[in-house]
């Protein structure tokens, strides 16, 4: 048996997809959020109009509709119960989705600054380690 | 040129084309001046000529070969940082008694206020922190989160204190008048350093004109010192501080993080104060230095350069012999054969060395897998059981098979073309005086072909040493060599200055190897062609 750890958009993509010989599991799985950036000293219409996409993109019909294409999110709760159908498998997505209830306990959120501090260190052991 | 037919050779005598005869002066040349300086100054002009031919190449590689290198080396002892970053803290360590038993005093964390508020303002406390995170892990959250609270310090009181003692205190531009006069500078030394700091950083920074900024705490924190200490300087508005509510700056380190107020926190930053360090040094042969400041070893678990340094010594010394032993019949064939089919199979040696390497490498890895060409066919052939297929890539096997393929042109072209300069009427003459084929070649042949060895094997070692791509790709972790854990340091960890110490030894080690080889071997015996 080998054990490894990667993106589950990816792991989606082996075990639905392409039918490989692969399970997940989602216990202890670490995520990360995504977000967007606003330029400092936009005029108003420019303003407004990024306002206005990003509340469209935003809003929960939108996130639960990406669950279409690709297993990740739904960032919001309320999109959760949204969650339907594969755009081209026709499997139903949630329980693939790494915020569904079920998989999302156990959950950890990246803190940088533990990786900021330990990493090197880490790093340092795990190779020493390999090496031997 | 001399006449020797016509002169007796006691009385020297020149004859140029065109020129004159003297007799018994100086060879003079066509247009009178002595021939010898003619010649010297043409050999000059010849010498200038090819000097400013080869010049472009000259400056190129100073500028993009030679000069990287040495600024890289340099940074294996470079340390300037913690004495730029925070030279306040610094200086102030250097006096402080406390270490490395207690913590610092406050005249420390004073200076460290000061220099981290303006550390934090050009965002260079950062690099600091993941600078000294190298040599104490924890450092740089540390000082990512002690710059992000430093601007918002309760050292306010102080502004509002004074402010409120002698208003005119406010007022920068009547600050800027104070600070002009020398005498109250030096009254006050604190205050006349903080100024002149936050002046700069409002100028530089932030881009504002300080006699318009409200000036910022540490200045009046920095004041406040001075007139603890009993300044009082004439024409600076007097404010007697005795009945100031004051606060401990120290407390204040404490609070933002309790790391502090940890003596090995500060002996980490004092041991790396200095502007140059072997830390570098010491790490990349798995030492460090100890909480004494002397020299000691990392502890087992994070032990690693040193093995990499040895394998990769051993697996390069393995790789040039097995070229030896690969490339040496080839290179016999090729020489001993008619030319034109030396010519054809010449090119089953060049192709594989005018192909890409990463093209090489990844054909390794789709013979050598588990699942690939050769365990496949083992076990088709019964040789090899199916559930115990061979390891052959991944590991340090992995890298001398694909390494030895890559390595074995440098090895044939050069022996080939030692080779090819022995006489075969050599061999014909040992055998008919009576040596058999083999006596013939070990006695006469081998001998003179070893100066082809000896090109060859440098070749090879020394590209095998610094090897980095084949190894990454087929390594795995016990084929993996010094190379790449420098590679990593480089591009990854962003440690430059471990990946320069590191490289400075394998470029000593490769210096060493080279001087070796020549007392044993001899540089003059070896020979790249003809």
């Amino acid at each position: 048996m080998v054990f490894g750890s990667t993106y589950n958009g990816r792991l989606f993509s082996l075990i639905v997809e392409q039918d490989q010989p692969v399970n997940m599991m989602w216990d202890t799985q670490s995520y990360d959020l995504d977000g967007w950036i606003i330029p400092e000293g936009l005029d108003e219409p420019q303003l407004a109009r990024v306002k206005d996409f990003l509340y469209f993109a935003t809003d929960t019909q939108r996130l639960a509709d990406q669950a279409k294409y690709i297993s990740y999110g739904p960032a919001r709760k309320s999109s959760a119960p949204l969650v339907g159908e594969h755009a081209t498998l026709g499997i139903d997505m949630a329980p693939h989705m790494p915020t569904n209830p079920e998989n999302s306990e156990g959950a950890f959120v990246q803190n940088y600054e533990w990786w900021a501090d330990y990493r090197d260190d880490l790093d340092a052991k795990f190779q020493a380690w390999l090496a031997q | 040129m001399t006449d020797s037919a016509t002169t007796p050779p006691s009385q020297p005598m020149a004859v140029l084309p065109g020129g004159e005869v003297t007799e018994n002066g100086p060879m003079l040349a066509a247009d009178g001046r002595p021939l010898k300086h003619s010649l010297n100054r043409a050999l000059r002009r010849e010498k200038l000529r090819a000097f400013l031919l080869i010049s472009p190449l000259l400056v190129f590689i100073l500028v993009a070969f030679v000069a990287p290198i040495a600024e890289m080396l340099f940074r294996s002892v470079e340390n300037q940082i913690v004495s730029e970053t925070l030279p306040r803290t610094v200086a102030a360590l250097r006096e402080d008694q406390n270490l490395p038993e207690a913590a610092p005093g406050e005249p420390v964390y004073e200076a460290l206020y000061t220099d981290l508020f303006i550390a934090a303002e050009y965002k260079s406390h950062t690099r600091l922190g993941s600078r000294l995170n190298y040599e104490s892990t924890g450092l740089s959250s540390l000082f990512r989160g002690t710059g992000r609270d430093v601007g918002r310090f309760d050292t306010d009181i102080y502004t509002d204190q004074f402010v409120e003692a002698a208003p005119a205190l406010e007022d920068p531009v009547a600050w800027s008048n104070w600070m002009a006069d020398d005498e109250i500078r030096e009254a006050l030394p604190f205050t006349a350093d903080a100024w002149d700091a936050w002046v700069t950083l409002t100028v530089e920074a932030n881009e504002d004109d300080p006699l318009e900024e409200d000036v910022e705490d540490f200045v009046y924190t920095a004041l406040y010192r001075d007139f603890a200490n009993g300044a009082s300087p004439s024409g600076f508005p007097d404010v007697d501080v005795s009945n100031f509510e004051s606060v401990s700056i120290k407390a204040l380190f404490e609070e933002s993080d309790e790391d502090w107020v940890d003596p090995d926190v500060w002996q980490v930053i004092k041991t790396y104060s200095p502007n140059y360090t072997d830390g570098y040094f010491l790490n990349s042969v798995d030492m460090m230095n100890g909480p004494g400041g002397e020299a000691e070893w990392r502890p087992e678990s994070e032990q690693i350069y040193l093995k990499l340094f040895w394998r990769t010594m051993w697996m390069s010394m393995a790789i040039t012999f097995s070229c030896i032993l690969l490339g040496y019949p080839i290179a016999f064939l090729l020489s001993t054969l008619p030319l034109r089919t030396a010519n054809v199979l010449m090119i089953l040696v060049l192709l594989p060395f005018w192909t890409s390497l990463l093209v090489r490498t990844s054909a390794w890895k789709v013979l050598l897998q588990q699942q690939g060409v050769i365990n496949d066919t083992l076990v088709w052939l019964g040789l090899v059981d199916d559930l115990n297929r061979l390891q052959l890539i991944n590991n340090a096997t992995g890298t001398v098979i694909a390494m030895t393929h890559i390595l074995l042109p440098f090895m044939i072209l050069p022996l080939y073309s030692v080779m090819k300069t022995i006489p075969p009427s050599y061999m014909r003459a040992a055998k008919s005086m009576g040596a058999n084929d083999w006596t013939a070649f070990w006695r006469v042949w081998f001998p003179l072909s070893v100066p082809g060895i000896g090109a060859g094997s440098i070749l090879a070692f020394i590209l095998s040493i610094g090897y980095y791509i084949t190894p990454e790709i087929v390594g795995g972790t016990s084929g993996v060599f010094i190379s790449n854990r420098i590679a990593y340091h480089i591009s990854s960890s962003l440690n430059w200055g471990l990946a320069a110490a590191l490289g400075t030894i394998l470029l000593a080690l490769v210096l060493t190897l080279y001087w070796v080889y020549d007392r044993i071997v001899g540089i003059d015996n070896v020979k790249l062609g003809g």
